[in-house]
Parts: C-alpha cells; sequence; structure tokens
C-alpha cells in the first residue's frame, strides 16, 4: 500500500477501549464537531509511546495516545515522544477535557487557534 | 568642567554627560529615565536623578564630580485628546444574533418560530418552527427529540444551540437544517416570534439576512420596517451564520447623535463647521484662519463636551480656570469606534462613526524655577536654566552628521508634535502641532475595539506575524521565518506580536491585515498631517518645498514606520527627511540634553 493510498486522518490509539469508553466518546464528539476524520486501534505501551506512534501513523502527522486509567496525551509527530500539545491526567475533573483534546486535534490539522481547558 | 544636560520631556527624561574645557566638548555618555509626575513640576526629580544616575553608572563617574546641571526651559505645552461618537445603534429589543461560530452546522435558510426544544411535543403537525436548545441538553437528545417532532409531522425549520455542538446534532439529523451554535445568552432568545436561521456553504457568507430585503422577504416587512432593519443587515455582512428574530415591539434605531458644530476664532476671523461634515472639513477652515486663539464647542452637543473633557484636564494640569483655558491647536480625525450593540444575543459589535480630537494649550510659563532649585537642593550641584527647547533641539540636531544650516526638525513625541526652523542667520521659529503618538494609540484601541493600554503600546510599536505551524510564522511583509524548536502551543494559528523579548498572541479574532491596515491608517492620519502642518508653519513663506534638511527626533521616530511615512511624504516636495542621529551614535533621542550642553 502506497503512501498516497491511506486516508489523511487523526489516528486514536487506546489501550483498551472498552476501559475508557466515555473518554473515547468525547474525543469523538471533539474531532466530529470540527468535522476533521479519524481512526481508532488498540495497541500495547506507555501513554508516550500510545501518542507519539499514532503521530508517526497518521498521515496528518497528528495522534492520541489514550490509557486505561484516562490518561490522554495529544501528539504532533514533529514533537519528540514525551513533548505532547496537550495532556489529560487520569482522573480528570471533567470528561469535557477530553473533548477539548478532540477538538484541539483537530485544530491542529485544520491550522486554528487551540481551545484551552 | 563636568557639564550633564538634562531635558524633562513628557516621557522621557534625557542626560547626556560631557567634559567641556573651554572650545572642547568631550561627551562621556547618555542616560534616559521615565519621567515622573506632570513636566515641569517638583514630582520630575526622582526621574531625573535616576536619569542622572543612569549616565553616571555608564561612565563610572561620582556625582560629586559633577559640576553643572543644565536644565531646557520647557516649553509650557499641554495637550489632550478625547473622542465621541456620533452614531449609536440600539436594538430595542433582542432581535438579532451575527455571531460567527467555527463550526456551525447544516446549511440554508430556515423560517419558523422560536419553540424550546422542551415545549416540542405540543407543537401541532405542520408547523413551522425554530427549536431552541439550552446547554443542558445533550447533543444526542437534541438530535433525537426533534428527529421524533419531524416523524410526527411538525417542520422543524433550523436550530439555535447554546454548546459547539451544531455539527454533532446536525450529522444525527434525518433532515438537514441550518444551525447556528455557541450562543452565550440562549436564555435571552425571545419564544414563539418569527426568526429567521441562515447557514453558509463553508468558504461562503449568508446571502438573505445581510440583504435589507432579504429580511424583507422573509418577514414580510413594509417599505417602511425595511428601512429599520438596514442596520440589522449590514451588521450580519460577512457572516457564515446568522438569526434575526422578529419581535413585535423589536425595532433597531441607528441614532444619529447631533455632533454639534464648532466655533474657531483665528487670527485671520472665525468661523463654524458642523462637525457631521467630518474631520477633514474641520481641518480646512482650521488652516484657513490660522492661527487658533481658542476654540468652542456648542453646549449639549458631542463637540460640546468632547472640549469640555479637554479643558477641564488642562486646568487640573495648570491650575487655571476651565474658562481662561485658551485651545491653540486641534487636530480633528474622522474615525470608527467598535461598540458593543445594546441588545445583542452574542456580544456583537457594530462600528460607529466617530471623532477624534486632539488639543493644545500654551499655559503660562511652567514654573522650571522651582525645579531647578529642587534639584540643587537635593543633589547639591548648581543648575542653569538653559534656552529654550526648540532651539537646544536644533543645536543638538545638527550633530547629526550630514546636516547644515538651515534647517528644520520635528519632534515627534507622546503629546504633540513639535517643528522648529534655524535660518542661516541663525533665527529659529518653533510651532507646537496637538496630537502625536497618545493619539494613535486612542484612534487604534478605539477601531480595534481594544482598551488594555499596554497591549495597545505594543501594536503600535511591534510588526506581527501569524503562526502556520508549529515551527515557523509567516510575517507581515509575507515572508516565513522557521524555528530550530516548536513554539509555544499557545501560540498555534494566532496572530502575534513580534516583540523583541518574544512573541505575544493576539486575543479573540483580530486579523493581522486589518489590525495592520488600522495601524498605519492612524499613524499617517496624526504623524504625517501633523508632519505636513507643521512643517509649512515654520518653512520659509510657507512653502515645504523650500526647506533643505529636516531631521526628525523624539521618541516615535524611534517607530519602525512612522519616519519612513515622514520621509515619503516630503520627498514629494524634494525635502531629504530621514530620523535623526544625535552625535552620530544616540539615533533621534537626546537632541535637546546634547544641545544643552553644547549651549554657550
Amino acid at each position: 500500500m502506497g503512501r498516497y493510498d491511506v486516508k489523511p486522518t487523526i489516528l486514536i490509539y487506546c489501550e483498551n477501549s472498552n476501559m475508557v469508553q466515555i473518554p473515547l466518546k468525547k474525543l469523538r464528539e471533539g474531532l466530529e464537531e470540527e468535522g476533521v476524520p479519524w481512526e481508532e486501534k488498540e495497541i500495547q505501551g506507555n501513554a508516550e509511546f500510545l501518542a507519539k506512534q499514532a503521530a508517526e501513523d497518521s498521515q496528518l502527522g497528528i495522534g492520541i495516545g489514550l490509557m486505561s486509567d484516562g490518561t490522554c496525551l495529544l501528539q504532533h509527530s514533529r514533537m519528540p515522544m514525551g513533548s505532547p500539545i496537550m495532556k489529560v491526567m487520569a482522573g480528570a475533573d471533567t470528561m469535557e477535557n477530553y473533548r477539548v483534546v478532540g477538538t484541539n486535534a483537530a485544530r491542529l490539522a485544520k491550522n486554528m487557534p487551540l481551545k484551552w481547558f | 568642567m563636568l557639564v550633564a544636560g538634562v531635558d524633562i520631556g513628557n516621557n522621557t527624561v534625557e542626560v547626556a554627560l560631557a567634559e567641556v574645557s573651554g572650545d572642547k566638548t568631550v561627551f562621556i555618555s547618555s542616560g534616559i529615565a521615565s519621567t515622573t509626575g506632570v513636566k515641569g513640576t517638583t514630582s520630575n526629580i526622582t526621574g531625573v536623578k535616576l536619569a542622572l544616575d543612569n549616565a553616571l553608572k555608564k561612565a563610572g563617574i561620582d556625582i560629586k564630580k559633577l559640576d553643572l546641571i543644565r536644565i531646557n526651559e520647557a516649553t509650557p505645552v499641554i495637550s489632550d485628546m478625547a473622542m465621541e461618537t456620533i452614531t449609536e445603534t440600539i436594538i430595542t429589543e433582542s432581535t438579532m444574533i451575527g455571531h460567527n461560530p467555527s463550526t456551525p452546522g447544516g446549511r440554508g435558510l430556515g423560517v419558523g418560530k422560536t419553540t424550546l426544544i422542551f415545549h416540542l411535543d405540543k407543537v401541532k403537525p405542520g408547523e413551522k418552527v425554530i427549536v431552541i436548545v439550552p446547554k443542558n441538553v445533550d447533543f444526542e437528545d437534541a438530535a433525537a427529540i426533534i428527529n421524533g417532532a419531524v416523524s410526527k409531522g411538525v417542520q422543524v425549520e433550523g436550530a439555535v444551540v447554546q454548546k459547539d455542538d451544531g455539527v454533532l446534532i446536525s450529522n444525527r439529523l434525518k433532515k438537514k437544517i441550518p444551525i447556528v451554535d455557541e450562543v452565550a445568552y440562549i436564555d435571552k432568545v425571545p419564544l414563539d416570534m418569527l426568526a429567521a436561521v441562515e447557514v453558509a456553504e463553508q468558504g461562503y457568507t449568508i446571502k438573505t439576512l445581510s440583504n435589507p430585503y432579504g429580511i424583507a422577504t422573509v418577514f414580510n416587512l413594509s417599505p417602511e420596517e425595511t428601512k429599520n432593519i438596514v442596520p440589522v443587515a449590514r451588521a450580519l455582512i460577512g457572516n457564515r451564520s446568522a438569526v434575526v428574530i422578529r419581535t413585535p415591539a423589536g425595532d433597531v434605531q441607528e441614532r444619529r447623535i447631533p455632533a454639534g458644530s464648532l466655533v474657531l476664532f483665528g487670527e485671520k476671523g472665525k468661523t463654524t463647521v458642523d462637525l457631521d461634515e467630518g474631520a477633514k472639513r474641520v481641518m480646512e477652515e482650521l488652516e484657513r484662519i490660522y492661527p487658533l486663539l481658542d476654540a468652542q464647542g456648542t453646549s449639549g452637543t458631542n463637540v460640546g463636551g468632547l472640549l469640555a473633557k479637554i479643558r477641564s484636564t488642562m486646568a487640573d494640569l495648570t491650575g487655571q480656570k476651565p474658562d481662561s483655558i485658551k485651545i491653540q491647536d486641534i487636530l480633528a480625525v474622522d474615525t470608527l469606534v467598535q461598540q458593543k450593540v445594546k441588545g445583542g444575543l452574542a456580544n456583537e459589535f457594530f462600528a460607529e462613526d466617530a471623532v477624534g480630537m486632539a488639543a493644545m494649550v500654551k499655559s503660562s510659563r511652567l514654573p522650571m524655577e522651582k525645579v531647578a532649585q529642587k534639584i540643587e537642593e537635593e543633589l547639591s550641584v548648581p543648575v542653569h536654566i538653559a534656552g529654550v527647547e526648540a532651539n537646544m533641539a536644533i543645536n543638538g540636531a545638527l550633530t547629526t552628521p550630514g546636516t547644515a544650516k538651515p534647517l528644520a526638525v520635528l519632534d515627534l513625541g507622546g503629546g504633540s508634535v513639535d517643528a522648529a526652523y534655524l535660518t542661516a542667520d541663525g533665527k529659529v521659529k518653533t510651532v507646537h502641532m496637538a496630537g502625536a503618538g497618545d493619539m494613535v494609540n486612542m484612534l487604534m484601541g478605539a477601531e480595534l475595539g481594544i482598551s488594555d493600554k499596554v497591549l495597545l503600546e505594543d501594536l503600535k510599536c511591534n510588526p506581527l506575524a501569524k503562526v502556520e505551524s508549529m515551527f515557523s510564522i509567516r510575517l507581515e511583509d509575507e515572508t516565513v521565518k522557521f524555528f530550530d524548536s516548536p513554539l509555544d502551543p499557545q501560540l498555534f494559528a494566532r496572530v502575534v506580536i513580534l516583540k523583541e523579548d518574544g512573541m505575544v498572541p493576539l486575543p479573540g479574532n483580530l486579523k493581522l491585515e486589518k489590525i495592520r491596515a488600522v495601524r498605519r491608517d492612524a499613524k499617517r492620519k496624526v504623524f504625517v498631517t501633523n508632519a505636513m502642518r507643521a512643517l509649512k508653519q515654520v518653512a520659509p513663506a510657507g512653502n515645504i518645498r523650500l526647506l533643505d534638511f529636516v531631521v526628525l527626533l523624539g521618541g516615535s521616530a524611534l517607530d519602525f514606520e512612522i519616519p519612513e511615512m515622514i520621509s515619503d511624504a516630503l520627498a514629494n516636495y524634494g525635502v531629504v527627511a530621514g530620523r535623526g542621529n544625535i552625535r552620530g551614535k544616540e539615533g533621534p533621542r537626546n537632541a535637546v540634553a546634547t544641545g544643552l550642553v553644547l549651549d554657550r
């Protein structure tokens, strides 16, 4: 499969999607409202690795890593591993923070100013 | 003998330190500090001390070694400014939402009665409604309720949503409707009223609600009512989405405030100008009767208020009675003011016409003797008051390489633009024009809707850029600059001010092109206009063409574009104009302080 056959999408890599259904739903909402396509995949590793790998694999260079404990990282492929654009810690105050991460992932792709918690 | 020239200006105190022996003057160092208190008052001492310390420290000299301080006889000119709008738009009842959410849902035009989503089940089949969705309703529920109503035969034509959920709701509807979201004050939307919602295709702007006849068609308006709706249509031009709600009593008025007229008393007679005729007309009339002896406005009108404001500030500063203040110059500028619409639902702004005005007053001599005495007491160094400010400025300006008599200087300050002309036989003519750097800030603030003074100063003094990626910015001149390390995500996709110590992101949705245009326009309206007016006054026979050299001085001459603008305008007259370079190294600063040291 050549590089141009891959649809440009934002990639969400999570440890176990069953464990994080609500954060995942909120991420999707943010992305959908902004109108940017995304794909989801389950892989293993720590948060930094998930996010970096998602960004590397994404045609848009934008990835989200989501751990089962709720830790969520927004990563750009041109940024080094461990330097996320944005981060939601496990046990976040509000689920809306995940939606902001989704929104910002889309806004990075659209070149629009980001939202902040 | 160690001599310090001290120039107390409106905004800064400047010091030139030199060793004078016989005919020989050797400059050692320069100092600068902010002016403390109003120029010419004893509270200036602190600033003077700081500036002196600054210069002495650079030279490594103790203040005890200082033999003489020379201060200038400050020009007793004070200027002030004010602005008044001459139009005002009032929406007597909430009738429109004209904002641009980044992601509205659906597209097209829908007309119906505004109905809260909780009441949708009571609507009879066949009725046309616009659904109002407050923020406590989840988008999935909202979509389900709307789909349910539609399947019962209710004609849901559009929706107004409080949260940023427009696309999410739209994607879940069986029948697509236009949806405007992110409406902050949704509780203020009147219910059971006829409303129209319009969302344009991506990349397009709305067509119907930005057109008065379009609104007239939607709401069946009479010609008279159509006239009243014009400001609404005008405010919605360029939006991708909008809502207009027709309330029975609701009306939008564009009120023209009687601006009043300005009476100018000059040496060549008296003239009355109606402010409605615009700032340009005021300036034409002013030129006709110049020099100005006094100006008055019709009381109870905006001009009256404007001049009264200026007079009372002047009276406070000089300790004179407001009635005895004589205004000796004014600069009127047409401008637009961003004002919040009274009765808007989503923080809409209208650009109202306004006139900005700066005025200048020559007060009785400022008590520099007192200041001199106080400095002498506090520092135990003899203080002399030497020469008039303008003559000193020329003395200093002549140290710029490449200049010669006859010479004109333009001092571009914060409050006024001053010009002085030195003839070949050593005579000096001076003039002061109202309006300078501070007025540029006022005009920019009004037109951009910014009240933060620090931000305005930054916007005035620095160029802009747009952050285009994590690693690059595009500058005002369209060139792109790359960075080795990633930029702060806070800056991403924003317009930033390029300051020496980093980039400052701008709030809101201000566009780079717009700010740049407003900034340059304000500078031109104030500085180029005043430079021309001032030079005409001092030039031989009032003819700018007869000037050879014009040296630009003062803080605003350090600006990155004002000197070029003035040079450009003067090039048409065949005049050599440029930023001064005092003593070949100080730039446009320190002219008066240097002149004071050189004064014999």
